[in-house]
């Protein structure tokens, strides 16, 4: 039938962080060909960092994400601190944890309400939507500043802040900034309800669509690890010590994506929201995050990818509930104005970071000379991680879409959805500090 | 009067400019009245290519990005370089303080040139380098301020001006202590202010992300920082982080 032959090229997905194609061939409604493209211009920041100063690096590795730059940061101070056998104080660690808790509600927000919404209203973006449900997007606005007003106070500024350093931090917030914040995640609550309850209410839109795949995340042992924890694979179901990345992310190139590719036991495997879910399901029975995703009928392990935006509401509030923890703390406790520890060049050496970035597992490795400047680097961005589950995930849906009956219009919108649910970061993905 | 319409684009770069118009939540909705926004692929599915304000965010690197960049300067009545990466080039082009292929091999080993997409310009280039710019908003990132404000100006018809003084006038004007005086090496006084001195503010010193001053004591700058003991490599290191190629680095 002629309408099972068709082609899609959809160049510069849109709503995406960064730059990607989507092409798909059908013939006689079998996929003839099918591919992600990743035109993003390479900038090379593996190759250019080199000869970099250790107090600089998070610095300008930040730059490779606007979207994720605390986490950036996070991974890199990390690696940094890893190199120089820098053992961060008691407090430090506190407040990062809080840093990441922000990064994650800002960003997890940004894509369930700007970038993911849309689509479940079938609207070209959240402006429309301001007619529609003005009091959604106004919440959801005042969500995101409030995430926003966190990093104010903790890092000095929402992107590329300053206030994080190898060792610590530069400077504090007051107790009465601390106060604020934690009154604020209590004022906002009924905003991120109102939040969940109208992506509940559409949740019926998220095409039912399953493909198992490796789900690689890092595993908490108490707390959920967006900070901390232990690389862990699905499949292997063993967890890694950070040194052995290498053997399992395995990144390769392919000629058309200047982002690379990753595999492990298959031929890619996911990270991210879902990833972290379906890997920690004993850190989310408690909590506002268990209501969360008993509310959305998420149970781990999940293989609908589109459940991806359902995990990161579920995340939301889990850091949301764990960031007041640490307020209280550090409210009740005071903060001490800790100089930052400084590096001492003889111990410089190879240092690994790894966090979970909102869009998933984040890779910083660097190698230090003895006068403190880098000499190696290399990033693992989890954009380059997925990419090649996307490309598996559109090969398995088109057949699928297909047999529905679905236009090659009604296609390409779904296809571009899924792209979507990964939350990538095209941008992320070819910064490129390397071997 | 019909609402201008604006166009962002975003070229090579962290996107961490779009982000600062999307962090604009108090005023967003008002931007969005007062402006009809056709394209915006970071946040917006609809492409228009019929727009009066383009808004560019991001360095040249391919030769692709030069023939999209030439087609949007075609367009736009009014185009407006976003951001660092726009305006300078900003760290993009620390890489062209190195060798390309030795830079593409070191990142992609053997698939240093797997395919189109991997090609790159010799040098990486700001907007300027390429197209007739009207008007920079500096910063890595921007100021979410300086942005309404240069938006609320081009819509009341008036030429925006940025401030062409040091980051040390708004430094002390916020009654910092100076950091040159505490040991640290500040790059304050021949950087163009207008980030409020956010960095210094935070106890970080400034790294030069909205560019020079016009007419920077450079002398006066680089004997200071020769006296706190940097040697002529770590002051062009400092200098070339958001300085871009300039004659003064190279």
């Amino acid at each position: 039938m002629a309408t099972k032959t068709f082609e899609i090229r959809e160049n510069y997905v849109t709503r995406v962080e960064g730059h990607a194609n989507i092409w798909v061939q059908v013939t006689d409604g079998k996929v003839t060909g099918c591919k992600l493209e990743v035109p993003e211009s390479p900038r090379m920041f593996e190759s250019f960092v080199r000869g970099r100063e250790w107090w600089e690096l998070h610095w300008i590795t930040a730059r490779i994400c606007g979207i994720c730059n605390h986490a950036h940061q996070l991974t890199s101070l990390r690696a940094t601190e890893d190199a120089f056998k820098i053992k961060i104080s008691d407090q430090t660690y506190a407040l990062r944890v809080l840093v990441d808790d922000a990064e994650q509600l800002e960003s997890h927000i940004l894509h369930t309400a700007y970038l993911v919404a849309p689509d479940l209203f079938k609207a070209k973006s959240v402006i429309p939507l301001v007619a529609v449900a003005p009091e959604v997007i106004k919440a959801a606005l005042r969500l995101k500043r409030m995430a926003n007003d966190m990093f104010l106070y903790l890092t000095g500024f929402e992107v590329h802040c300053m206030r994080m350093c190898v060792g610590g931090f530069t400077m504090f917030p007051t107790k009465d900034e601390l106060k604020k914040m934690r009154q604020t995640l209590d004022d906002r609550m009924p905003d991120f309800q109102l939040l969940a309850e109208t992506v509940l209410s559409v949740a019926g839109k998220l095409p039912a669509f399953n493909r198992e795949t490796e789900y690689i995340s890092l595993k908490g042992d108490k707390e959920f690890p967006f900070y901390d924890g232990k690389l862990y694979s699905s499949d292997t179901k063993k967890a890694y010590d950070n040194s052995e990345y290498e053997g399992v992310v395995n990144e390769f190139v392919v000629p058309w994506s200047t982002a690379k590719r990753a595999k492990n036991k298959r031929s890619s495997f996911a990270v991210g929201a879902l990833s972290r879910c379906n890997n920690n399901p004993d850190l989310l029975k408690t909590g506002l995050a268990a209501e969360v995703a008993k509310k959305f009928g998420y149970k781990a392990v999940a293989t609908n990818p589109f459940l991806n935006s359902v995990c990161q509401l579920v995340e939301t509030a889990l850091c949301w509930e764990r960031a007041k923890k640490i307020l209280d703390k550090l409210i009740a406790d005071g903060i001490e104005k800790e100089p930052p520890l400084k590096p001492n060049f003889k111990n410089a050496g190879r240092g690994i970071g790894i966090t979970e970035a909102p869009r998933g597992l984040l890779i910083h490795d660097y190698t230090y000379d003895k006068n403190g400047k880098c000499v190696k680097a290399n990033c693992v961005i989890p954009t380059n991680l997925n990419t090649g589950n996307m490309e598996d995930d559109l090969k398995a849906l088109v057949p699928e879409l297909v047999d529905q009956g679905k236009s090659p219009e009604d296609i390409k919108f779904v296809l571009e959805m899924l792209v979507r649910a990964y939350d990538p970061c095209f941008s992320c993905s070819v910064h490129l500090i390397e071997k | 009067m019909a609402k201008p319409k604006v166009a962002f684009f975003d070229f090579s770069c962290c996107e961490g400019c779009q982000l600062m118009v999307l962090n604009c939540e108090p005023e967003l909705l008002d931007i969005v009245g007062a402006i009809d926004i056709v394209n915006f692929r970071e946040a917006i599915s609809d492409r228009g290519e019929d727009y009066d304000i383009a808004f560019i965010e991001g360095s040249i690197i391919t030769p692709h990005d030069v023939e999209r960049i030439k087609k949007i300067r075609a367009q736009a009545k009014v185009l407006v370089a976003l951001g660092a990466c726009a305006h300078t080039g900003g760290l993009n082009k620390l890489r062209n303080f190195q060798d390309t292929e030795e830079a593409k091999q070191t990142v992609y080993g053997k698939d240093a040139n797997a395919g189109p997409f991997f090609e790159v310009l010799s040098k990486v280039l700001s907007i300027g380098e390429v197209v007739k710019v009207d008007l920079a908003i500096p910063g890595c990132p921007i100021n979410r301020f300086e942005f309404i404000s240069v938006v609320k100006q081009v819509l009341a018809g008036v030429t925006p001006t940025l401030p062409n003084y040091p980051v040390c006038v708004e430094c002390k004007y916020n009654e910092n202590e100076c950091l040159m005086s505490k040991g640290a090496i500040c790059l304050g006084p021949i950087t163009l202010a207008g980030c409020d001195s956010r960095c210094t503010n935070s106890q970080w010193p400034c790294t030069g992300c909205r560019g020079l001053v016009q007419n920077p004591h450079l002398e006066a700058d680089q004997i200071t920082l020769i006296k706190a003991g940097l040697t002529v490599q770590d002051i062009l290191r400092r200098y070339r982080l958001f300085y871009g190629y300039s004659e003064v680095v190279k």
